[in-house]
């Protein structure tokens, strides 16, 4: 649950976006049946909080954790990333996968 | 004879009291920047402070869990951890100095802990001074 200062002005693109992306990866998490706490000590985090900002629209996965959050939640690391990128970075997503040359 | 217990009550858990998030609203505040609070899936508490429009990406986080405050930069990096509110600026901000953290969280961090310098230590200066002056003016009037 969160609730914003800013609440009241349009909400930036990449501020939604991170919201949706916190939205799948809290899905994936819950799908692989671990808790926040369980997801942490898989990407040997000393605090699950990381796991709760991320979820709630607040932070990314960091590039060197990709893979073992992939594995972790059972998603392919590549369809992982490849599904994050188009959250994060929408703009280098389109380019790389979206657009046909 | 059956024992039943009483559910235990943490009363830590929950959302911020108005005195953390003035505390922690007087701690971080800094032009440009904005803030949120959300919770842990277990119901713990968390402030995000916001960096500037249009991304406003999360410069730091701080978390109330059970045994006491954690902070955390935006990419989840641990800056320090404390069990009460008002030591927590000098000590996230020794510990950010200390580590390459990334550079507006210590700017942040490093303005905080100047903040709490100042109202420890300059802010009651100012008042003894203050204070002097209340009780020698008198004194001085009388001479002139």
């Amino acid at each position: 649950m969160v609730r914003s200062r800013q609440a009241e002005k349009a909400v930036p693109k990449g501020v939604e976006l991170r919201k949706q992306a916190g939205a799948w990866l809290q899905e994936r998490r819950k799908a692989a049946g671990l808790s926040q706490i369980e997801l942490a000590q898989r990407l040997g985090l000393k605090y699950y909080t990381f796991i709760s900002q991320v979820e709630n629209g607040f932070g990314r996965v960091p590039s060197d954790s990709m893979e073992a959050w992939a594995r972790a939640v059972g998603v392919a690391p590549a369809e992982f990333t490849r599904h994050l990128l188009a959250f994060y970075e929408p703009e280098l997503h389109k380019l790389l996968f979206e657009v046909k040359s | 004879m059956s024992i039943v217990e009483f559910p235990r009550h943490d009363p830590l858990s929950g959302d911020w009291s108005p005195g953390e998030l003035q505390q922690l609203i007087a701690l971080f505040r800094a032009d440009g920047t904005s803030y949120a609070v959300g919770t842990t899936e277990r119901g713990e508490p968390q402030f995000y402070l916001l960096g500037p429009a249009p991304e406003h990406d999360c410069v730091l986080c701080v978390s109330r869990l059970a045994q006491g405050y954690v902070l955390q930069d935006g990419a989840g990096r641990l800056i320090g951890e404390t069990p009460s509110l008002d030591r927590f600026a000098v000590e996230a901000a020794r510990a950010a100095m200390r580590g390459g953290r990334s550079l507006i969280a210590r700017v942040t961090l490093a303005w905080c802990t100047i903040r709490l310098a100042i109202e420890e230590k300059v802010e009651p200066m100012f008042e003894e001074s203050q204070e002097l002056l209340v009780r020698i003016a008198p004194q001085v009037a009388a001479l002139v």
